[in-house]
């Protein structure tokens, strides 16, 4: 499942906070919290704020790493998700085996989960690129699904 | 249950809305829809506000309605324009009018505050009207809550069980969903490389053999979804194959009934008369089958403790975040505090209701 969430349906919590993407969902309903994917109020610097990753480190390994303009094969291995956060300039996101590609932009987020392996295509706009993968499974290697 | 008001719901076909008075009951509002002599769609409170009887029981008189009970006659704009044995029209005799927009076969109705309703917010339904298309309609009035439809319609995988001898097979579960949320639109979207066509639709096309099968629900929140759906070759562009859009107009009755105005557009057998009304009668069963499934969904929820929750999984992606969509637009329109005007029953929000200046003569 790919989950693509446009900044425009972020909704900033009291103190400015926007969670980008989190397993579950929601706390609605009772789920174990796995995870989170969060920007941090804006400050004069960074109109989007930092991006934070919490994790509940009992049952969730994560790492994050930031890549630039280059073009990038991004493979998500079976069982872990993956949190993509543009963070400066435009990036083109594409399916390596399939026609569905979407360009990503500051503010977005996309995920990326299943218990298959798959691979993305990652590219960039000419100008300043960078974006945040934050790769996420679990410390007993069974598969991470990501809870709505 | 609140709905979410400041938005456009389907009403009525445009056919069923005439010089006779029909009534409509629109996220629990009783509304009465007919034509002014020039063909304009009306809707206004299905309430006369002189004592309440409907306006739907009584007769048009010219573009007024007339309640049948005692006579007051209101205009498309819910204004009183007669009053029996008077001629002096009390300045509270008017009742709701509601803004409405008739295209493409549907008379759409806005439920929220007038000054919002906006009709480029109307959803694209030009294929029901569209000569390169042909479509199937039908209507229902569905047993069950307004979401239980969404969700429905966001989660095809009920295709493999419910429909599984029409438009379902086991292939559609195996495939994984792109989920997109953008503003107050979520889609989900299938593709099912290197499959049969389904069974009902084969034989139109007329075709064997294996393809690209995709589906992608588009779902503008609160009131409509338009479902991209097709065939096209292996590796072929979608818009290359043969193209299916169904519009699903979703309208809350109340909250446990809603209304279903469904369109089936195709692109391909267009002339073929025999093909539309096999997929008419084909479409019906696979609606008959959604309806009875969430009758039974509906029941089976009314007993369901407050503390039981749906169990999510990740293919319900679509189903949550339209579910978060509708409950930030409710929370908003809580936020803004409705008003209720005395007399007309029209929601006023405070943000935008006028202030009254009254004039005080002194005396003496």
């Amino acid at each position: 499942m790919w989950l693509l969430v446009r900044d425009n349906a972020l909704m900033p919590a009291v103190d400015g906070s926007v969670t980008l993407a989190a397993c579950p969902d929601t706390a609605d309903r009772g789920e174990d919290w796995r995870w989170r994917v969060w920007r941090g109020p804006p400050t004069a610097s960074d109109r989007l704020g930092e991006v934070f990753v919490d994790t509940d480190t009992d049952y969730v390994v994560a790492s994050t790493t930031v890549v630039g303009a280059s073009p990038i094969t991004l493979t998500r291995q079976a069982g872990e998700e993956v949190v993509v956060v543009p963070l400066a300039g435009h990036h083109l996101i594409a399916d390596s085996i399939g026609p569905w590609q979407r360009w990503l932009h500051p503010g977005d987020a996309f995920v990326l989960e299943g218990e298959e392996s798959e691979t993305v295509n990652l590219s960039s706009a000419p100008g300043p690129a960078r974006v945040a993968v934050v790769r996420l499974s679990t410390t007993n290697d069974a598969p991470l699904r990501w809870v709505p | 249950m609140p709905y979410v008001l400041n938005a456009w719901y389907v009403a009525a076909w445009s056919h069923e809305v005439t010089r006779e008075p029909v009534a409509r009951q629109i996220c629990t509002q009783p509304v009465v829809l007919y034509r002014t002599k020039d063909g304009a769609a009306v809707a206004l409170a299905d309430r006369c506000a002189h004592r309440g009887y409907p306006l739907s029981a009584g007769r048009l008189v010219d573009d007024s309605i007339e309640c049948g009970y005692h006579g007051f006659a209101f205009g498309c704009d819910g204004v009183c324009t007669r009053v029996p044995a008077q001629s002096t029209i009390p300045s509270r005799s008017k009742v709701r009018a509601y803004p409405v927009h008739e295209k493409d076969g549907w008379i759409w109705i806005w439920t929220g505050d007038v000054e919002r309703a906006d009709v480029s917010a109307i959803p694209d339904t030009h294929w029901m009207n569209d000569p390169a298309w042909a479509a199937v309609t039908h209507s229902y009035r569905f047993e069950c809550r307004a979401d239980l439809v969404h969700d429905n319609l966001l989660d095809l995988t009920h295709e493999s069980f419910i429909h599984r001898t029409t438009v379902g097979d086991d292939y559609i579960y195996e495939h994984g969903i792109t989920v997109e949320v953008d503003g107050t639109t979520v889609t989900v979207d299938r593709l099912m490389p290197g499959v049969e066509a389904p069974p009902l639709y084969a034989a139109t096309m007329g075709i064997e053999g294996l393809y690209d099968r995709f589906h992608a629900t588009e779902f503008a929140v609160p009131s409509h979804h338009t479902l991209h759906s097709g065939i096209t070759g292996r590796g072929r562009p979608r818009e290359e194959g043969y193209l299916i859009k169904v519009l699903n107009g979703i309208t809350p009755i109340d909250e446990r009934t809603c209304w279903y105005y469904y369109a089936f557009c195709r692109n391909f057998g267009v002339e073929n008369t025999a093909a539309t009304e096999d997929l008419r009668i084909g479409l019906a069963t696979v609606l008959d089958e959604d309806a009875e499934a969430l009758r039974l969904q509906e029941i089976a929820l009314s007993s369901r403790p407050s503390t039981e929750h749906d169990v999510l999984i990740a293919q319900d992606a679509g189903v949550a975040k339209a579910r978060r969509v509708m409950a930030q637009l409710l929370a908003a329109e809580a936020a803004a505090t409705p008003t209720t005007a005395p007399g007309a029953g029209e929601t006023r929000y405070a943000a935008s209701a006028a202030s009254s200046s009254p004039a005080t003569a002194s005396v003496g």
